[in-house]
């Protein structure tokens, strides 16, 4: 007990340590003297104290939500399915989100012959809206299909017709707008500004509690859905509350950052192999952690100053995630 | 078994050497042309006029000295052409088009007639090819990446204007072997905008049109270098300026070498990477962005939004710099067709002397009072 509380120190400070990594470092190269100043005297910072505060601030807190939000997902997605490899995206959600936005810079455009002028807002409507849709036809077939495997079959091969849409939308759109879409799906945290921060935490905090308040059943339903039924947990009201809870999760941070591979896959088994457990009380807090600092950690990466321009977050989460998921299962065979 | 390896190496040796030939490497000059067309500017073709024949050489501008392609043009059936290069016979009777850039040099020189398709139909700014594309007259060929074959078989043009890319195209290839010969047109590819407007004298010699192309080339090279003139006297302050575009943290500037960069400098405005020595674009963080450039007077080529209030709305941290909360943000959507197609992409090209003056007009308007903006316009 007390080797865990240990590791949740050390853990809690590397976080902050990297936090405060993140805030320092970028593209350009603040002093820590301004840093300072932005702080303590926010009129007279300038420009730089503009970058710190209203650019590199939101961008650490957008990391921490989205790793915590992330990772809380994929664990559930892992308990639910009782599958290692169930990450927030077997759902489909996400590509209902792909779709939404993909439909919006594409078809809009051919309508007003602009898509733009709606703005960043426009484009989180937009993946709500098609992450929604898709949400909604998984419930139905969840609540018709009781088998899970089926279940997730039928969230894989909605995320493929999601998919299939959105390269049909691809070939007849043009350049311009093509690339705003590519861009989109490279993901990015520093497109969270302050005035979306309120929603995007309200959303996120929802479906965070949602997952604490289902902790103990989550543990039932590790022991196989005949002992938690035994146990007294409602089997049905908790698949519908965990996939409403993943869809709200993850739905939402790639409305408002884009989509971000691996960090739901990754962070629950490195919680599960530092503190040695399955048991989610302890679980839930630990990938929160641990998302936010795996996070962090490949935005430091990808703001570094040797690339001079930053490069996609969406592909250093997975060039991060996918050797360490690699890593794992060697491990787990040996 | 040191012969055989000798030998081998020879057989080698021989086989690229004659893969070199085949690839067009040959001395530009080996035969004596009658007469040689002089360039003012443009470096990617070159013309020469030999009895009974024409031969326009492409140059490959990824890679020095190399002919990218080489077509010999006849007006009568019974001359022998040499035979490495393509035949065509001018004036072409028919043509598709893969670029809306070409529009304008048709355009001048009075020939849109012979467009029986192009590609990407939505994006034609051009109101007498757009209407001939609505009433059917003009076949839609689909994305220039993915020609619709079948479509461009069946109109048959007598050949495929196209802008050339830093690979083999495949599918350019077999339009080639189908019957259709592809015209390289690499104006884009041009450093200089003059240089760029001249190749308006390349698609002239398809159309036997070279003299008309010259007076015409030569007056806009006149108009351009005569408002460049005129910038240089201004009394006004160089504005500094900003260019260019963000999404998602990255925004990328025209480098000091790019022809944007040349634009402002010729049309009298201060750029931050005028000294720079990059020809295509340099990419920047948000970050640099507001280090380098939050102070600057103009913001030119804001291309995301159609309006201060819908820029702002993209990311309200715009409203960091100068030239937002000064509105002056401007973008090249002063001719805008619906469904998207911009006359900036469209005839720009073939009008460097018309943009510059734009440029003029927006850095120092009292040099050109009379003046109104055709490509650029400021968001309200």
């Amino acid at each position: 007990m007390k080797s865990r509380t240990a590791v949740f120190v050390i853990l809690s400070v590397l976080l902050l340590l990297l936090a405060v990594a993140d805030l320092c470092w970028g593209s350009i190269a603040i002093p820590l003297k301004d840093i300072l100043t932005a702080f303590s005297k926010k009129a007279s910072a300038g420009v730089l104290g503009e970058i710190v505060l209203n650019y590199r601030l939101p961008k650490v807190l957008t990391a921490i939500v989205a790793g915590s939000a992330l990772s809380v997902s994929g664990l559930m997605m892992q308990t639910l399915f009782r599958n290692p490899l169930a990450g927030p995206d077997v759902l489909g959600v996400n590509a209902g989100a792909s779709l939404g936005v993909a439909a919006l810079t594409m078809f809009a455009s051919t309508l007003s012959g602009f898509a733009l002028g709606l703005g960043s807002w426009g484009l989180i409507l937009a993946a709500i809206t098609g992450a929604l849709l898709v949400l909604l036809l998984v419930l139905f077939v969840s609540a018709r299909i009781p088998d899970l495997v089926s279940l997730l079959i039928v969230g894989m091969m909605f995320g493929n017709i999601s998919g299939a849409i959105v390269s049909m939308l691809q070939s007849l759109s043009n350049p311009d707008l093509l690339k705003i879409f590519v861009v989109w799906t490279f993901g990015s945290l520093s497109g969270v500004t302050w005035s979306m921060m309120p929603v995007l935490v309200l959303l996120v905090l929802t479906g965070l509690i949602m997952a604490y308040m289902m902790q103990k059943n989550m543990n039932a339903m590790l022991l196989g859905e005949r002992y938690a039924r035994g146990l007294g947990v409602r089997l049905n009201s908790m698949r519908f509350t965990m996939i409403l809870s993943t869809a709200l999760l993850a739905g939402s941070i790639t409305a408002f950052a884009g989509p971000i591979a691996f960090i739901g896959i990754t962070t629950p088994h490195i919680a599960r192999g530092l503190f040695k457990t399955w048991d989610h009380t302890i679980l839930l807090p630990a990938v929160m952690l641990c998302g936010s600092i795996l996070l962090i950690a490949c935005d430091l990466v990808a703001q570094s100053a040797i690339f001079n321009n930053s490069l996609p977050i969406n592909a250093v989460t997975a060039l991060v995630g996918a050797p360490l998921i690699i890593w794992i299962i060697l491990k787990n065979n040996k | 078994m040191k012969h055989l390896v000798f030998c081998l190496l020879a057989v080698v040796m021989l086989l690229s050497s004659c893969g070199q030939r085949r690839a067009g490497q040959v001395a530009f000059y080996d035969e004596n042309p009658d007469s040689v067309m002089t360039l003012y500017y443009a470096r990617g073709f070159e013309v020469s006029y030999f009895s009974g024949y024409t031969r326009v050489q492409v140059f490959n501008p990824w890679a020095d000295k190399e002919v990218m392609a080489r077509y010999y043009l006849y007006r009568e059936d019974n001359v022998s052409l040499p035979k490495d290069g393509q035949a065509i016979r001018i004036p072409l009777n028919s043509l598709a088009i893969a670029s809306c850039t070409h529009v304008a040099f048709l355009h001048l020189l009075d020939e849109l007639e012979l467009v029986k398709g192009v590609c990407n139909a939505s994006m034609v700014y051009n109101p007498r090819l757009k209407q001939a594309i609505e009433e059917g007259e003009v076949a839609d060929l689909g994305d220039f990446f993915q020609i619709n074959r079948e479509k461009l078989l069946h109109i048959r043009p007598q050949a495929l204007m196209a802008s050339g890319r830093n690979q083999y195209d495949e599918q350019l290839g077999a339009i080639s072997r189908a019957g259709v010969p592809v015209i390289y047109n690499n104006e884009w590819m041009e450093q200089n905008l003059l240089g760029r407007a001249e190749w308006l004298r390349f698609v002239a010699c398809f159309l036997d049109k070279e003299s008309l192309a010259d007076s015409l080339f030569r007056q806009t090279a006149a108009n351009y270098l005569r408002l460049k003139e005129l910038a240089a006297q201004a009394q006004s302050p160089n504005p500094v300026i900003m260019s260019g575009d963000n999404f998602r943290g990255s925004w990328y500037m025209p480098g000091g070498r790019n022809h944007q960069a040349q634009l402002f400098r010729d049309a009298g405005a201060s750029y931050f990477f005028e000294n720079d020595s990059t020809t295509g674009s340099i990419a920047c963080s948000f970050e640099q962005v507001v280090r380098d450039f939050n102070q600057a007077d103009i913001w030119i080529g804001a291309s995301n939004a159609r309006s201060l209030s819908a820029l702002l709305a993209l990311d309200e941290r715009y409203a960091w710099f100068r030239s937002v909360q000064n509105k002056r943000v401007y973008a090249y959507q002063g001719r805008l067709a619906a469904g998207g197609a911009n006359d900036y992409w469209e005839s720009a090209v073939a009008h460097p002397d018309s943009l510059l003056a734009d440029f003029i007009k927006l850095f120092h308007p009292e040099l050109l009072p009379g003046h109104e903006w055709i490509y650029i316009n400021q968001l309200q």
